[in-house]
């Protein structure tokens, strides 16, 4: 029926087959494509966890899951007795604060859902207190989910919500294609607040298999949160010749939020707190957010709050904030400069541990040399800007769990007409400082 | 080991396999990425491309038997985005230096493959170019045979129409 459309395809294909095809550059194509692959497949398993940030100036740490697992009998009857509790399990374990939480039944159960087309989406509970809401959700589909994407979830409530980071799993289903899926997702407020009317609507676009949902369930919380506690300090410190000040400590039932500024004639930058912990008179040890938000604000404006676990249901004698060891480097190590121009790292720490692999107008590899047993677990880069103090546009940025002595870092931009030299300002470096920082907390 | 084989054990994340997998299949591969790219330096970007996906994704390919025409489709979804972002190429399918497919003979076919739609294109590049049995298209596309056959005949006839206006428009 259609042999001349046919016998022109059949031409073509023959013609094809003429050309000579470039077979031994192909393997070194095929090499090329299975680094990338692999390189990526690392770094993806450094980043499981995705956070969205709405606040500009904000930072974020990347911990690795704690590997030990304790759960207390406490805990586990409380969970035990709330139904559908157990598939969440998983996801507060390694946090001592959220587990309080449940054994002190401050988890309000709501069980709303809402139904578009084939798909569910059920507000299981929530757990609501001035500094954010832990929102425990599921979708169910009548169908195996293949691909979920969750994106954009939105909290309305009569009064303005405050700006949030937001930070919630990233499923990864290319293993298996279930017809539950199960998360949280936590809303830090910018400011702590209180709500007076607690009727709230959570909108959440989904993408099931390519195809969008647009749920919007609303909920009301039975009870209004418990105050948090402050505790006023404005305590200076000093670590090897760097001084900051806790200005103050406020426990709330999700997370302590420890607020610090810096003296601006510092020598050194310090980058993170690699230990930054409450104890109790019994050494009892509240520490980092383990998988969520870390941390808020920026070092380069002078103050930042660190969030760690909380200890708000318990009462000992005695509370004391300890700080151990901190990332810093001299000021001026604080950041490097490549050209991607020329492919050369212009400027970078003086100790010589950062390599430039590659460079080009979109981008750059380097490599961090790393000494045995030691692992950066932070993306390397705080802000990258161009020769005008311009932001670049960039695309990605990652960094790889160490092989062979080095963690690979991988930076991608749009050459947008930027000039060269690229700046990058450090947000962490494996070079530490160690102190001994004890304040005690009164009331 | 048989082609099968190898693919198994590629899909199970052995990596050797995977590499033998893609040398087995990239003539193949090029072949697919020259018809749609027209350049040797294209093609073997693609080829590169293509085992960077499909090293990824491998686990998601259920059936060893569907491996070449699974990493087909990958290399023709790859082209096709290439060039719709890539201003470089023109729809005649001339780009910018060392095209290997530019004889005047086949412009015109090529410019009618141009006008189908992304689906019909490869459809069209799996029947007539790799020779992949409709029976097959079938079960990777997860559709009915039938649906296949339809699918074919439309774009067949879409073609026709498209040479038919140019014959029309040459004798004006």
């Amino acid at each position: 029926m259609y042999e001349k459309e046919e016998q022109k395809l059949t031409d073509f294909k023959d013609r094809l087959e003429q050309v000579p095809l470039p077979l031994e550059a192909a393997d070194g194509a095929i090499l090329q494509g299975l680094e990338r692959a692999k390189r990526e497949k690392l770094q993806t398993r450094a980043k499981r966890k995705r956070t969205l940030w709405s606040l500009a100036a904000a930072a974020l740490l990347i911990l690795t899951l704690a590997t030990t697992i304790r759960v207390s009998p406490a805990f586990a009857n409380a969970v035990a007795s709330i139904p559908g509790m157990e598939k969440f399990v998983e996801l507060i374990q390694n946090d001592k604060g959220l587990q309080a939480v449940f054994e002190n039944e401050y988890y309000q159960p709501i069980g709303e859902s809402q139904t578009v087309g084939n798909a569910t989406l059920t507000v299981d509970g929530v757990i609501l207190d001035e500094s954010g809401m832990n929102i425990f959700y599921t979708i169910e589909s009548a169908v195996e989910m293949d691909d979920i994407v969750i994106e954009a979830p939105v909290l309305e409530n009569e009064q303005e919500v405050p700006p949030a980071s937001i930070s919630y799993n990233h499923p990864i289903t290319q293993e298996d294609s279930p017809k539950i899926y199960s998360d949280i997702l936590e809303f830090t407020f910018q400011d702590p607040v209180k709500f007076k009317d607690l009727n709230f609507t959570l909108g959440l676009q989904v993408k099931l298999d390519g195809n969008k949902f647009d749920f919007s369930v609303p909920f009301t919380i039975p009870e209004n949160v418990k105050p948090s506690i402050v505790y006023e300090m404005k305590e200076e410190v000093e670590v090897k010749g760097q001084k900051f000040t806790v200005e103050e400590v406020t426990v709330h039932p999700l997370r302590v939020g420890i607020r610090l500024s810096f003296d601006p004639d510092n020598t050194k930058k310090i980058l993170q707190f690699e230990d930054i912990r409450l104890e109790d008179e019994n050494g009892e040890v509240w520490s980092s957010i383990a998988n969520g938000v870390s941390a808020r604000g920026d070092i380069e404006d002078g103050e930042i709050i660190y969030f760690i676990q909380s200890n708000y249901f318990e009462n000992p004698k005695e509370l004391y904030l300890r700080i151990n060891k901190m990332q810093a480097v001299d000021v001026e190590d604080s950041y490097f400069l490549v050209d991607t121009d020329k492919n050369v790292l212009v400027h970078s720490p003086k100790d010589g541990r950062l390599e430039l692999i590659d460079s080009s107008r979109t981008g750059f590899q380097m490599n961090l040399k790393m000494k045995t047993d030691q692992e950066l677990h932070y993306g390397i880069d705080r802000k990258i800007s161009d020769a005008n103090g311009e932001p670049m546009d960039t695309q990605h940025t990652g960094i790889s769990t160490p092989h062979d002595g080095v963690q690979s870092i991988d930076f991608g931009f749009t050459d947008n007409g930027y000039t060269n030299p690229v700046r990058v300002d450090l947000f962490a470096y494996p070079n530490y400082i160690n102190g001994d920082v004890k304040i005690e907390l009164k009331k | 080991m048989d082609d099968i084989e190898v693919a198994r054990k590629a899909i199970k994340g052995d990596e050797e396999a995977f590499v033998t997998l893609m040398q087995i299949h990239k003539e193949a591969l090029l072949q697919t990425a020259l018809a749609f790219l027209k350049n040797e330096h294209d093609a073997l970007e693609a080829l590169q491309e293509t085992t960077y996906r499909a090293f990824k994704k491998i686990g998601s390919l259920k059936e060893p038997a569907y491996a070449k025409t699974w990493l087909i489709r990958i290399t023709i979804n790859y082209c096709q985005d290439q060039l719709k972002k890539d201003k470089r190429y023109v729809r005649d399918g001339k780009s910018a230096d060392s095209a290997v497919l530019d004889d005047l003979t086949q412009l015109e076919l090529q410019e009618a493959l141009s006008t189908l739609t992304a689906g019909e294109q490869q459809l069209i590049y799996m029947k007539y170019f790799q020779d992949v049995k409709i029976k097959d298209i079938a079960a990777l596309e997860k559709i009915p045979e039938g649906t296949v056959k339809s699918r074919l005949h439309k774009t067949l006839r879409t073609l026709r129409s498209h040479f038919e206006g140019k014959g029309e428009m040459d004798h004006v």
